[in-house]
């Protein structure tokens, strides 16, 4: 199965080498140089104090590659559409799957040994894209970025991994289902984007049990820092009643404090403040990062091993 | 309406396999035999099963209701029931960006028994390039190509599906002159199927008919064409030939009547002129009758 897999299948391995190895040039040019200008930053600020506010201003001029790294998101649909559709899709087009399947070689044999090749492709290229994002992005994590965010969190650590290894077997087994390659590359295509949308909006935020925090409404800062993940914030009145979401704050604060809205009058925080006002923040702590990477891509990683036990079921209908 | 014919060892069986699709009925109730060592014809219009009888016994598809065995087996997913089986679709599958040589080396790596030199030599004296992708090859070279695969394999059953039908007739002449060869050299069973008649009758000492899903005439060649007969005479009634034999076609002109009739004793009447029966002749007039028993059976459907 090994020779059948590599000859038809080097042309597209040798392309996808060489497009990462240019990715990952890019990327190691970039990433040394945008390290070197942080550092220079550092020192020139130091002698200003003003580095506080460092990284506002920095790398605004590098939005190209800023996009090509988030653009490594759809790495794995791209697995998915080239490699996992067709593979059992385009051999039924072709007709070539009675060629295949009537050699001395069972169904489940031909895609054993197509889904280990599919699979260490699709892990080797997640690991080399993660390694070379991961790298080159902590000179924006030393500034203090929320790496909860999808261009961050879905492109670092180990979930880009789960995603190609999702993303190759969403292909596979669609294309098992459907047979047909367009048919395959659309169905990959959509559940790919819709089950992305739903876990990073619905489900990402409720892995873990979210940090409550009630801070003054003067308070300089929020208290939360920049590299957490802020999923609510409003503001409880004393008895830690949720008053904006309701929209009646202008109404259920006292007549003394609402007397100092309007233009030109100041004072209305503090006056809440004295009143027990609190800003109520619900977030998901920086060092929660790695358990929300695991707990993501053992929910990828399943789905996966779900769908190639359905690649198997479905590789053995009629021919 | 189906013969039997016993003489060796039957090389595949079926008995009321039949193949059930969401609206239509492929195949209905077949019951086949087709002994060892035979090269047999499957004949019948295009959707009478012919396809699908034969992705059953390959092991491609699974029938609905009845048995099937090739060489004393199911056709299953099983390593040693598919090494004794070669296949060649109709559609003529190969990979049209690997080259004959690819292929070869391909069957090396998926085959228990494989012969890969003479593959390669009986490519090479088909004057067929090696090492060209086979998607630049002609439609004939790619069917010896494919050919060459399925005997490369050294299977003990071979299956055919309409492997002439896509050739011009000096291809078509050629494989069919392979096939020839090939069978000569060894024990080997062959069932292949097709509508043209012609082909068949140089290579094919079995028949196998099948029409409207059923199989209607199952034996050796040469014994079907002696039971059947047609008679000629002057048009009257019919109905003493009918009693002691089977008419399988009637027409009847002003003056004349034709018969095709399977003898099932003596002929006494001398007033018909008995004549024998062509392959082509008698696999349209079995054709002919599954229609119109087709029909009848619908229009019977239909009032009932």
């Amino acid at each position: 199965m090994t020779w059948l897999v590599w000859r038809q299948h080097r042309t597209d391995a040798l392309f996808a080498l060489g497009a990462l190895a240019v990715f990952v040039l890019v990327a190691a040019l970039t990433g040394v140089h945008m390290a070197g200008t942080y550092h220079a930053a550092l020192h020139s600020c130091a002698a200003t104090g003003s580095c506080d506010s460092v990284g506002d201003h920095l790398f605004s001029g590098d939005g190209a590659i800023i996009d090509l790294i988030n653009l490594t998101v759809i790495v794995p649909v791209l697995i998915g559409v080239f490699w996992g559709a067709p593979l059992l899709a385009r051999e039924v087009e072709q007709g070539t799957h009675k060629l295949i399947w009537t050699q001395t070689v069972t169904r489940r044999r031909w895609l054993a040994g197509n889904v280990v090749a599919i699979l260490a492709a699709a892990t080797f290229i997640g690991v080399a894209l993660t390694v070379t994002v991961t790298w080159w992005s902590r000179t924006f994590d030393l500034i203090g970025h929320n790496r909860f965010q999808p261009g961050h969190f879905d492109v670092q650590g180990i979930v880009p991994v789960a995603y190609a290894l999702f993303g190759a077997t969403l292909g596979l087994a669609a294309g098992a289902l459907l047979r047909r390659t367009l048919a395959a590359l659309a169905a990959t295509v959509g559940v790919m984007v819709a089950l992305r949308v739903i876990v990073v909006n619905y489900v990402r935020p409720h892995y873990v049990t979210a940090v409550t925090k009630l801070v003054s409404l003067t308070a300089a800062s929020s208290g939360v820092d920049g590299s957490s993940w802020p999923l609510h914030t409003h503001i409880v009145d004393s008895k830690g009643i949720n008053v904006t979401d309701n929209g009646n704050l202008v109404a259920a604060m006292p007549n003394a404090c609402r007397r100092l809205i309007g233009p030109g009058r100041v004072g209305v925080e503090s006056c809440l403040d004295r009143y027990g006002y609190r800003m109520q923040i619900m977030y998901q702590p920086a060092n929660r990062f790695w358990t929300f990477q695991v707990i993501e891509s053992g929910i990828f990683v399943a789905l996966a091993v779900v769908l190639v036990g359905a690649a198997f079921v479905l590789v053995q209908r009629d021919a | 309406m189906t013969t039997r014919v016993a003489i060796a060892p039957v090389a595949i069986a079926t008995h009321d396999l039949t193949k059930q699709y969401r609206a239509k009925t492929a195949l209905s109730r077949c019951s086949i035999e087709v002994p060892e060592g035979s090269v047999s014809a499957l004949v019948g219009a295009n959707g009478t099963g012919k396809t699908t009888l034969l992705q059953i016994l390959a092991g491609l598809s699974q029938a609905t209701r009845g048995e099937a065995e090739v060489l004393g087996r199911a056709p299953t997913q099983d390593p040693a029931f598919l090494a004794e089986v070669g296949f060649l679709a109709q559609e003529i599958p190969l990979y049209r960006r690997m080259t004959a040589n690819d292929h070869i080396g391909m069957g090396a790596h998926l085959n228990r028994r494989w012969d890969s030199a003479a593959a390669r030599s009986r490519v090479e004296s088909l004057d067929i390039p090696l090492d060209q992708p086979v998607g630049t090859l002609s439609g004939g070279q790619r069917a010896q190509v494919a050919l060459t695969l399925a005997l490369a394999k050294r299977p003990r059953v071979l299956l055919l599906d309409e492997p002439v039908a896509a050739l011009d007739p000096l291809a078509r002449r050629q494989f069919i002159a392979a096939l020839g060869v090939a069978v000569a050299d060894g024990d080997l069973t062959v069932l292949l199927s097709s509508h043209l008649v012609n082909d068949l009758e140089r290579v094919c000492d079995h028949m196998v008919l099948l029409a409207d899903s059923r199989p209607q005439l199952c034996g050796e060649i040469d014994t079907l064409l002696a039971e059947h007969k047609v008679l000629i005479g002057p048009r009257r009634d019919t109905s003493v030939i009918e009693r002691a034999h089977t008419v399988v076609q009637a027409e009847t002109t002003a003056r004349q009547t034709t018969l095709l009739i399977r003898v099932r004793g003596p002929l006494i009447d001398p007033s018909w002129e008995v004549h024998d029966v062509a392959l082509e002749e008698l696999v349209l007039a079995y054709m002919g009758r599954a229609a119109e028993l087709s029909r009848a059976r619908q229009v019977m459907g239909a009032a009932g």
